[in-house]
C-alpha cells in the first residue's frame, strides 16, 4: 500500500505530506519555546529589587560572552544558508556539491556546540558568586570549588517515624562513627551503635516500636473518646538524638540541606546534625561587588568590606560609584530632570569592579592575613579580564567565612533565575542542534541510494530537514539578544 | 452498494491473503496500520479508565466511611502497606489516588480514547484515506504513550508512591515534596513529570499526523465542506493539542529542573520548608507555573469534549435519518471553540490575586466561549426535531449526552464570574461541574462511538439488551454521583478533604431544604443511611459513593459486551449495517490494510438522509447516482429515482 503525496505534492494544497508535517511540528516547537520565552519575560519582570537575585545587568563576567554569542549567531546563519545550497545541489542533481554543503552545515553545528561548551565551562567551573548575610553579592571565582559542605558532627537528631536518614547513607561508604543514643523513645536509650548495618537494624526495630506505640495510643484515644471521657491527646516521643564518642566527618550535599550555619546542618528529611563547620571559610577570588540588594545607607557598613578586608578596595568601589553617579547626574542635568529609576541606579551604580591589590599586607582584621603564605600561589589573572574601563590585573584570594555566607553557587542554573532560564533554554536548543545535525548527517552519508533512485524525494527530505534547521537558527536569533544583550 | 456488499467482502478476503504473510507481532503489536493502532489505543485507554475508576472508588470509601477499614482491599497484603494500621485510607493515600485519578483519567484515559482511538480508526476512513500520512510516526506515538503510561502506573510501586500534589501539580508544593526519599529521580513527583513529557510527545506526534492526514489525504471529491463533523472536531482537537501541550511541556521541564537541578523558577524568595528557609536562590514565581499549566489545561477540556461532540453528531445524524441541522454552523462553531479555548485559561486562577483587570478580561472571554458550545448542542437538538429516531444503544448514549453536557456547561457559568467563584472555588461544586462535562458528557459520547462503530471494527453487532443494561443504570448513577456534589459544593464542601469533610458534620443545614434532596430521601428509604438521624449535607457522601460503586457494577455488561460480541455477536449482513451515509461504511468489514478496495470518491455532502426523491432514506457519500439506483431494491418508480438527487 502506497501513501499518496509522499513525494509529489497534492494538486489542490500544493504540498507533500512531510512539508505539512514539518510546518505543523514547527508550530508546536514555537509554542514550546514560546512557553519558555514567556517564562523568561515573566521571571525577569517579576524580579523584586531588594529581595531577589537580580538579573546580571552590567556584570563584566557576563559581558565577555557577548562576542561568543555573536559569533555563534553568524555560525548558525551560515549553516542555514549552507543547507539551502545543499538543497539546490540536489535539485541540480549534483551529488558532490550536495555532500560538500551538507558537511559544511554539520561542521557549523559542531563549531556552534564547541563555542557553547566554552561558555558553559566558564560559567559552571570558573565563575561563582557568594551572597553574604546582608544580601551583598560578590562575584568571582571560588578556588577550592567544592559544593560539599565539610562538617564535623557531634550529634545527630532525627525522627524515627521517617525513612532512613540520608546522613547515614554517607557513612555507609565511609567510616561509621561510634554513636550512643542520648535521648529517644523510652525503650531505646543508651544503646551503642558501631556500624552501618547495626544502625539499620536498630533503626528498623526502633521504628517498629514507635509505630506500635502510636497504634496503641490511637486505640487508647479512641476507647477513651467512645467511653465519653475527654481523651488525653495522643503523644508518642519518636525523636532521637545520637551522640558520637568522637567527632565524625560529614560531607553534606547542598541539595539535601534546607539550611546550614556554623553549628548545625539541617537536612530536608528533618535530620539535624550539630557540630561545627570544618571549612570555616571559602577561598575566593573577588572580581566584583554587587550592592543592588543593599540599602544605600547600609552600603558603607556592609559585611562585604569586612570580608574583603581591604580599605583600598572599598575606596575603589565608592570612588567608582560616585564617578558613575556624577556621569549620570550630568546626563540628567543636561536632559533636564532627576535621576528617576531605582533599578537604573542599581545597575549602573551598585555593581562595581573591585580591585583587591596583591601586595596588600595591611589586611588588618581580615583572616586572609593569617593565611597569606597559602594564597600567594593562587594569584590568578581575573577570568573576566576587568570591567568596562579595561582594568585588568591580578587580584588576591580572600577567605570568606562560612557563617557570613547566605548562599553560594557557581554560575550554574542554581545561581539565579537568569542562569536557570539561560541553561534550560540553551540546553534545549543545544539538543535541537545535535538532533538536527545528526539527521542532516544521516541524509548526507546514507542519501546516495535515494539520490540515484528518486532525487526529488531526497530533495524533499533536505528541504524538510532544512526547515527544521532554519527554525533552530531562528530560536538562537531570539536567544542571542534576550540572553546576551538585553 | 449494500447489495454488492457481500461480494465485495469476499473479494476483500481473497485479496487479503498476502496480508497473512506479515508476522503476528508486526500485524497486531508493532503495526503501522491506523486501524490496529486505533484499536490498541482504545483498549489501552479503556484499561486506564478502569484503573482510574478503581482509584476513585477507594477514595469514595474514605469519603463516605472515613472511620471504617476499606473492605476487600484491606485483606490484600500488598495493599495493606498503603493503608493505616486499622485498614483505613490515609490522607497520603487519598492525595496520591486523587492526583493520579485526575492524571490517568484525563491524559491516559479520555484523551487517548476520544482523540487517538476514534481519531485514528474512524477519521482516515471518513475522509477516504488509505492510512495516516505518517504510519510509522503513528506507531511511535502509540508506543511513546504506552511507555509514558507504564511509567505513570509503575510510580505507584516505588517507595515514595505516585505523585500526591494533585493533577494540577502546583509548585512550590510539587517541587519540594518527596525530598525525604534518597534518589530524587525515583520519586512519584519526578516520575509524573517525566511520564508527562512522554505522554505530551505522543500527543504531539499524533496531532501532527492527524492534521497532515486531513489536509493532504482526503479522497477525490472530499472537499472541506463535505467532511463529517467528527473529522472537523478531530482537526480542531489536533490543533489544540499541537499548540496547547508544548507550554505544559515547558512547565514540566522547568519543574523538573527545579526539582533535580536546584533552580528556582517556581520557588519564591523566602520559601520555608519544614520550618526553615530553603537554600535556593529564590525569585521564582508559582503564578508562572499556573499560567503555563492552565494554558494547556483549559484547552484540554475541549480536547476532551470536541471528539465527543463529533461522535454524537455522527450518531445523531445516522439515527434520526435526517441531515444535521446547520452543518456549516456546526463546523464554524467547532473551529471557533478550538480558537477561543486558548483565551480563557486564567479563569482557573481568580483566587491567585492576578488583579481585577485580568479577571475581567478572562471573565468576558469565558462567557464568549460558551456561545459556540451552545450552538453545537442546539444544532444537535434541532437535528432531532421531527426525525423518526431509532433509539438503539448508541443513540441513547448520544441523546443523553445532550442534557448531561448541558448541565455540565450551564453549571460552569457561575464559575466563569470571579465573584461567585470566590465562594465556589475548590468546592465539590467544581468537581460536579467538570465531571458532568467529562463523565456523563464525554464518556457517554465515547460509549456511543464504541457501540456505533463496533460492527465496522469487528464485523459483528454488540448485544442490544446488554447495551440497555449498561445505559440506563449508568445514566441514573452518573447523576447520583455528580448531582449531590453540586449541592454539597454550594453548601461549601471543600474538595480535598479525605474524610469527606467531617468538619461539616454539624452543619445545621438540612438536605431537605435543597433542590435535589430527593436523592437523599431515596437513600433513606432504601436504608442506605440511618432514617432516624437528621439528614445533613454530609450524608450525601454516602449517596455519591454508593452511586459510584453501583456505576462500576453496571460497567460489567459493557465489558462483557465488548469482548463477547467479537466472537458471538450477530454478524452484520452488509458493510453498512446502520445505513449511514459517511465514507467509513464504504469499506469491507472489517477494513483490510489500505482500507478501500478501489480509490473512493465522495460525490456529495456527508449527511444526505431522507433526500426527497431519493430511492432510499439515505444517500451515501460514496455512491454515484447510478449505483444508488442499482443499490435500492425497494424503489417503486425507477424513473423518479433517476432524477439527480443532489
Amino acid at each position: 500500500m502506497q501513501i499518496p503525496h509522499e513525494v509529489i505534492p497534492r494538486r489542490d494544497t500544493g504540498l507533500y505530506n512531510a512539508k505539512i508535517g514539518i510546518w505543523i511540528f514547527l508550530a508546536s516547537e514555537v509554542m514550546l519555546f514560546g512557553g519558555l520565552f514567556s517564562a523568561y519575560a515573566f521571571l525577569r519582570l517579576g524580579v523584586q529589587t531588594g529581595v531577589d537575585n537580580p538579573w546580571p545587568w552590567g556584570l563584566s563576567v557576563h559581558k565577555n560572552f557577548v562576542w561568543l554569542g555573536a559569533i555563534n549567531t553568524l555560525v548558525l546563519i551560515a549553516s542555514s544558508v549552507g543547507v539551502v545550497f545543499a538543497w539546490v545541489a540536489v535539485k541540480e542533481r549534483n551529488w558532490k556539491r550536495y555532500q560538500r554543503y551538507m558537511y559544511f552545515v554539520v561542521a557549523c553545528a559542531l563549531t556552534f556546540m564547541a563555542i557553547k561548551s566554552v561558555e558553559y565551562y566558564s560559567k559552571l567551573v570558573k565563575h561563582h558568586g557568594i551572597k553574604l548575610v546582608d544580601n551583598s553579592v560578590m562575584e568571582g571565582t571560588i578556588i577550592d570549588r567544592s559544593d560539599k559542605i565539610e562538617f564535623q558532627g557531634e550529634k545527630i537528631s532525627f525522627n524515627l517515624q521517617g525513612a532512613l536518614p540520608w546522613v547515614f547513607k554517607d557513612f555507609e561508604s565511609g567510616e561509621f562513627p561510634l554513636l550512643t543514643v542520648e535521648s529517644g523513645p523510652d525503650e531505646v536509650v543508651g544503646d551503642k551503635i558501631a556500624s552501618a548495618a547495626a544502625f539499620k537494624a536498630w533503626h528498623s526495630s526502633g521504628r517498629a516500636k514507635v509505630m506500635q506505640k502510636l497504634v496503641d495510643e490511637r486505640r487508647r484515644y479512641r476507647a477513651e473518646r467512645d467511653a465519653g471521657a475527654t481523651p488525653k491527646p495522643v503523644s508518642v516521643n519518636s525523636s532521637v538524638t545520637l551522640v558520637a564518642t568522637a567527632p565524625f566527618k560529614v560531607n553534606a550535599d547542598f541539595r539535601r540541606l534546607v539550611m546550614h550555619n556554623a553549628t548545625a546542618l539541617n537536612y530536608r528529611d528533618g535530620v539535624k546534625v550539630e557540630g561545627k563547620l570544618v571549612t570555616d571559610a571559602v577561598r575566593f577570588q573577588v572580581h566584583e561587588v554587587d550592592m543592588q540588594l543593599v540599602l544605600p545607607t547600609k552600603q558603607r557598613s556592609s559585611v562585604v568590606w569586612d570580608v574583603i578586608g581591604s580599605a583600598e578596595a572599598k575606596q575603589h568601589f565608592f570612588d567608582k560609584q560616585s564617578e558613575k553617579y556624577a556621569e549620570l547626574k550630568e546626563y540628567y542635568d543636561k536632559r533636564g530632570g532627576i535621576i528617576p529609576d531605582k533599578q537604573l541606579r542599581g545597575r549602573f551604580l551598585n555593581v562595581q569592579y573591585v580591585h583587591v591589590p596583591i601586595d596588600e599586607k595591611s589586611g588588618g582584621e581580615n583572616k586572609s592575613a593569617q593565611h597569606d603564605s597559602v594564597h600567594t600561589s593562587d594569584m590568578l589573572l581575573t577570568a573576566g579580564g576587568g570591567d568596562s574601563e579595561g582594568h585588568v590585573g591580578p587580584s588576591k584570594t580572600i577567605l570568606v567565612p562560612r557563617d557570613k555566607i547566605k548562599f553560594m553557587s557557581n554560575h550554574g542554573p542554581r545561581y539565579g533565575n537568569y542562569y536557570g532560564i539561560y541553561f534550560t533554554i540553551t540546553a534545549l536548543h543545544g539538543i535541537h542542534v545535535i538532533f538536527g545535525a545528526l539527521v542532516l548527517l544521516f541524509f548526507t552519508i546514507f542519501g546516495k541510494k535515494m539520490f540515484l533512485e528518486n532525487p526529488d524525494h531526497l530533495a524533499n527530505r533536505v528541504e524538510v530537514g532544512g526547515l527544521f534547521w532554519h527554525f533552530v537558527d531562528l530560536v538562537w536569533i531570539f536567544l542571542f539578544p534576550l540572553m546576551y544583550l538585553l | 452498494m449494500s447489495a454488492a456488499a457481500n461480494t465485495i467482502s469476499e473479494v476483500a478476503e481473497s485479496e487479503s491473503h498476502h496480508e497473512h504473510q506479515i508476522p503476528f507481532w508486526k500485524k497486531y503489536i508493532f503495526s503501522t496500520d491506523h486501524k490496529v493502532i486505533g484499536v490498541q489505543y482504545g483498549l489501552t485507554s479503556l484499561c486506564f479508565l478502569a484503573f482510574g475508576f478503581f482509584l476513585m472508588m477507594v477514595m469514595r470509601w474514605s469519603i463516605a466511611y472515613p472511620d471504617r477499614p476499606v473492605p476487600v482491599l484491606s485483606d490484600w497484603p500488598w495493599f495493606q502497606s498503603w493503608l493505616d494500621d486499622n485498614g483505613k485510607v490515609t490522607g497520603d493515600l487519598y492525595n496520591m489516588f486523587g492526583a493520579m485519578h485526575g492524571t490517568i483519567m484525563i491524559f491516559l484515559g479520555v484523551v487517548p480514547l476520544g482523540f487517538a482511538a476514534f481519531g485514528n480508526y474512524v477519521m482516515p476512513l471518513q475522509i477516504g484515506a488509505p492510512d495516516m500520512a505518517f504510519p510509522r510516526i503513528n506507531m511511535a506515538s502509540y508506543w511513546v504513550y504506552v511507555i509514558g503510561g507504564a511509567m505513570m502506573f509503575a510510580s505507584f510501586f516505588i517507595p515514595s508512591g505516585a505523585a500526591k500534589a494533585g493533577w494540577t501539580n502546583y509548585s512550590p508544593l510539587a517541587t519540594v515534596t518527596d525530598h525525604q526519599y534518597g534518589d530524587l529521580f525515583w520519586t512519584g513527583q519526578t516520575q509524573w513529570l517525566v511520564s508527562m513529557v512522554l505522554v505530551i510527545s505522543s500527543s504531539l506526534l499524533g496531532s501532527v499526523n492527524v492534521i497532515c492526514t486531513i489536509i493532504n489525504l482526503r479522497c477525490k471529491g472530499m472537499t472541506w465542506m463535505r467532511m463529517p463533523v467528527f473529522v472537523w472536531a478531530t482537526l480542531s482537537t489536533a490543533f489544540i493539542l499541537l499548540l496547547a501541550f508544548p507550554p505544559l511541556e515547558a512547565a514540566a521541564i522547568l519543574q523538573l529542573v527545579d526539582r533535580m537541578g536546584g533552580t528556582s523558577f517556581f520557588i519564591p524568595t523566602g520559601l520555608n520548608v519544614s520550618g526553615m528557609p530553603l537554600d535556593a536562590a529564590g525569585g521564582g514565581s508559582p503564578l508562572l507555573y499556573q499560567h503555563l499549566f492552565w494554558f494547556l489545561a483549559h484547552p484540554e477540556v475541549y480536547v476532551l469534549i470536541l471528539p465527543a461532540i463529533g461522535i454524537v453528531a455522527e450518531v445523531v445524524a445516522c439515527n434520526t435519518r435526517k441531515p444535521l441541522w446547520g452543518y456549516r454552523t456546526m463546523v464554524y462553531a467547532v473551529l471557533a471553540l478550538g480558537f477561543l479555548s486558548f483565551l480563557v485559561w486564567a479563569h482557573h486562577m481568580y483566587m491567585t490575586g492576578m488583579g481585577p483587570a485580568i479577571s475581567s478580561f478572562f471573565q468576558t472571554t469565558t462567557v464568549i466561549v460558551s456561545t459556540p458550545s451552545v450552538i453545537l448542542v442546539t444544532a444537535l437538538l434541532i437535528s432531532m426535531w421531527g426525525g423518526s429516531i431509532r433509539f438503539n444503544t448508541p443513540m441513547l448514549f448520544a441523546t443523553s449526552f445532550l442534557p448531561m453536557f448541558g448541565i455540565g456547561g450551564l453549571t460552569g457559568l457561575p464559575l466563569a464570574f470571579n465573584i461567585p467563584d470566590l465562594h465556589l472555588h475548590d468546592t465539590y461544586y467544581v468537581i460536579g461541574h467538570f465531571h458532568y462535562v467529562v463523565a456523563p458528557g464525554s464518556i457517554f459520547a465515547l460509549f456511543a462511538g464504541v457501540y456505533h462503530w463496533y460492527p465496522k471494527i469487528t464485523g459483528r453487532m454488540m448485544n442490544e439488551k446488554l447495551g440497555l443494561l449498561h445505559f440506563w443504570p449508568s445514566l441514573i448513577f452518573m447523576n447520583g454521583i455528580f448531582g449531590p456534589m453540586l449541592i454539597q459544593g454550594m453548601a461549601g464542601f471543600h474538595r480535598r478533604a479525605f474524610d469527606g469533610g467531617r468538619a461539616y458534620e454539624t452543619m445545621s443545614q438540612q438536605v431537605y431544604a435543597e433542590p435535589g434532596s430527593f436523592l437523599a430521601v431515596i437513600a433513606e428509604k432504601l436504608h442506605i443511611i440511618d432514617p432516624h438521624a437528621a439528614l445533613t449535607m454530609i450524608d450525601l457522601n454516602v449517596v455519591t459513593s454508593a452511586s459510584a460503586w453501583l456505576l462500576a457494577v453496571f460497567q460489567i455488561p459493557f465489558i462483557i459486551n465488548v469482548f463477547a460480541s467479537a466472537f458471538v455477536g450477530k454478524k452484520v449482513k452488509s458493510d453498512n449495517p446502520w445505513e449511514a451515509t459517511t465514507m467509513e461504511w464504504a469499506t469491507p468489514t472489517p477494513p483490510p490494510h489500505g482500507n478501500f478496495l478501489t480509490p473512493p470518491v465522495a460525490y456529495r455532502g456527508a449527511y444526505e438522509y431522507s433526500v426527497p426523491g431519493a430511492p432510499r432514506d439515505f444517500t451515501p457519500q460514496f455512491e454515484t447516482d447510478a449505483e444508488l439506483i442499482a443499490g435500492s431494491e425497494h424503489t417503486d418508480d425507477p424513473d423518479e429515482a433517476a432524477v439527480p438527487v443532489h
